[in-house]
């Protein structure tokens, strides 16, 4: 009754999806904003921190190196077979670090990051949502993005970066069995062509980009779950589409930070 | 409906709430998305009294206290808290105004990860300076106040309905707030604790002055314990004035409300209910 009579306050055309998008969009920077505002103000809630990272580590740790073990397995592999069909077996290990360091590291920490910590993050931030806590904590007078998001950010980021190291040296290991063990390559050869395309940027770039997907993969999560609407099913689909949104948006933010990496830093071979 | 119905007292254009209310509300719109949960609604809520505001289930009463604590943005309107207009605050100012509240969530609104009596403790220990053993003395009062005394070490997740609102409640009193909201403190409730919450209310409202703001659609709670009542219903404030006058009312929805009836404008479901014509008076 009273609608209809209403004059339409947004000039956007109805079309649904863009208009939701850009609610989410905006929405999501703008508690990016609040929480990248609050990261300084104290106290600094250091036990949260803690007890995030460690939940982080703790769910994310087994797979991400399982993960990355198999991943270094089939590169050794598929490089392996190409390498020793053009006489260059024992370079096996450069094209691998390339691999493991550059690319798959960060992205495989991050996915699993998003996928068991984040997806954790979201139910748990969701299920006080639905349940009024982030309400009650407002008029306790104390600020849920900087209790709750911050730390969050935080742990996500560190967690991935020490991670980052870990899934490293397991891919390059799980290669190594493959290269030496299987495909009867030597040991000296495959370590040893580690610095011929590799350098010292490789890694410095992969931890600030596990960083930043760390950053990407809280930023979803607590979105989702602080924006989380509609009871337990909420919670769920909350969690599902956080999922989702941050597989994509590693992807993404990965092309774009890998397209800096080439106009930026010098590469051996070029 | 898109005429505008002037309810109470009709909104002045003063800087800030007269002297003996604690809120005074003044136009105050919301709607989320094309659905309209109330329009101008304008109350002036008086100090150290206890307020209720009824309403069908459904009529936004929630989201109406929502407003009085800066949890929610209304669409129009302003809600002055001393000389402080609570939409148009600022993040730091807002919660500094906050802690002037009390509020009781409809499920309590625990910390999950909490004993109840970290729960209680918490406001005290984010907002004081207390040492620890003051702290337990104040926390023990209320839980026992509650009547939760023995419980402090449960977890909100083991004790029932009941026990996570009354926890709830001590929490909200734990800062000794001047102004006490309830969303629907007697929903899971039995009657004896119904009886014994009203009496709590009495008591805070005699003990300390507190203002306090319930909604419920308990009538005889309401019958007990009120000093003003408003009602809610179909987007608009219907009435609101001294308990007595309303339930002496004439006006057809309030005199179905609080009478519980069926006959009258207020239907099954929404889409049911009669148009009220010219039943929205104003007091």
């Amino acid at each position: 009754m009273a609608v209809a009579e209403r004059p339409r306050k947004n000039l956007l055309p109805k079309l649904g999806m863009p208009r939701g998008l850009l609610l989410h969009t905006g929405r999501m920077f703008a508690l990016t904003g609040d929480a990248f505002r609050s990261m300084l103000r104290r106290p600094v809630p250091f036990e949260e921190f803690v007890r995030v990272s460690w939940f982080i580590a703790s769910v994310s740790i087994v797979p991400v190196i399982l993960v990355s073990l198999a991943f270094g397995m089939v590169t050794a592999l598929q490089v392996g077979n190409v390498a020793r069909q053009l006489g260059a077996h024992s370079q096996t290990g450069a094209a691998m670090v390339l691999a493991v360091v550059r690319e798959a590291a960060p992205i495989a920490t991050a996915l699993l990051i998003a996928g068991a910590g984040g997806s954790a993050m979201t139910a748990d931030l969701g299920s006080r949502k639905i349940r009024e806590e982030i309400d009650a904590m407002e008029v306790l007078g104390v600020d849920p993005v900087h209790r709750l998001v911050v730390p969050r950010i935080w742990a996500s980021m560190f967690v991935a970066v020490l991670l980052n190291g870990f899934v490293s040296v397991a891919g390059i290991a799980g290669g190594f069995v493959f290269n030496v063990i299987l495909q009867k390559g030597t040991a000296g050869a495959y370590l040893n062509s580690f610095s011929l395309l590799a350098q010292p940027w490789d890694l410095y770039f992969a931890l600030i980009k596990a960083a930043l997907f760390g950053l990407v993969a809280a930023m979803v999560a607590v979105y989702m779950g602080l924006y989380a609407k509609g009871g337990p099913k909420g919670v769920g689909d909350a969690v599902n589409r956080g999922v989702v949104l941050t597989f994509m948006l590693i992807f993404f933010v990965n092309i774009i930070f890998t397209l800096l990496y080439f106009q930026l830093i010098p590469q051996k071979l070029s | 409906m898109a005429r505008v119905v002037r309810t109470s007292q009709t909104a002045t254009p003063a800087a800030s709430s007269n002297g003996d209310a604690a809120i005074s509300i003044r136009a105050l719109t919301k709607s989320f998305g094309p659905q309209t949960i109330f329009e101008d609604v304008n109350m002036e809520i008086p100090k150290g009294l206890v307020t209720i505001v009824l309403g069908p289930s459904g009529t936004g009463k929630s989201v109406f206290l929502k407003h009085l604590v800066g949890l929610l943005k209304p669409d129009r309107g302003e809600v002055w808290v001393g000389d402080q207009n609570i939409p148009a605050l600022n993040e730091h100012d807002l919660y500094q105004v906050r802690k002037k509240f009390g509020v009781l969530f409809q499920d309590g609104a625990l910390f999950g990860s909490m004993t109840l009596y970290d729960n209680t403790a918490f406001p005290l220990r984010e907002h004081t300076r207390k040492s620890e053993g003051d702290i337990r003395k104040i926390v023990n009062e209320k839980l026992a106040l509650v009547g939760l005394t023995g419980a402090e070490r449960k977890f909100p997740g083991e004790i029932s309905g009941g026990m996570r609102k009354r926890a709830g409640l001590a929490r909200a009193l734990v800062l000794d707030p001047e102004i006490i909201l309830f969303d629907e403190p007697d929903s899971g409730l039995d009657p004896v604790r119904t009886a014994f919450l009203n009496e709590l209310v009495l008591d805070l409202k005699k003990q300390i002055g507190a203002t306090m703001i319930i909604v419920t659609h308990h009538i005889p709670s309401a019958r007990q314990i009120a000093d003003y009542i408003g009602l809610l219903f179909r987007r608009q404030l219907v009435k609101f004035g001294p308990a007595h006058e309303m339930f002496e009312s004439e006006n057809p929805v309030v005199k179905q409300f609080l009478a519980g009836a069926t006959e009258g404008p207020i239907g099954m479901s929404e889409e049911k209910d009669r148009p009220t014509g010219g039943a929205i008076e104003g007091t």
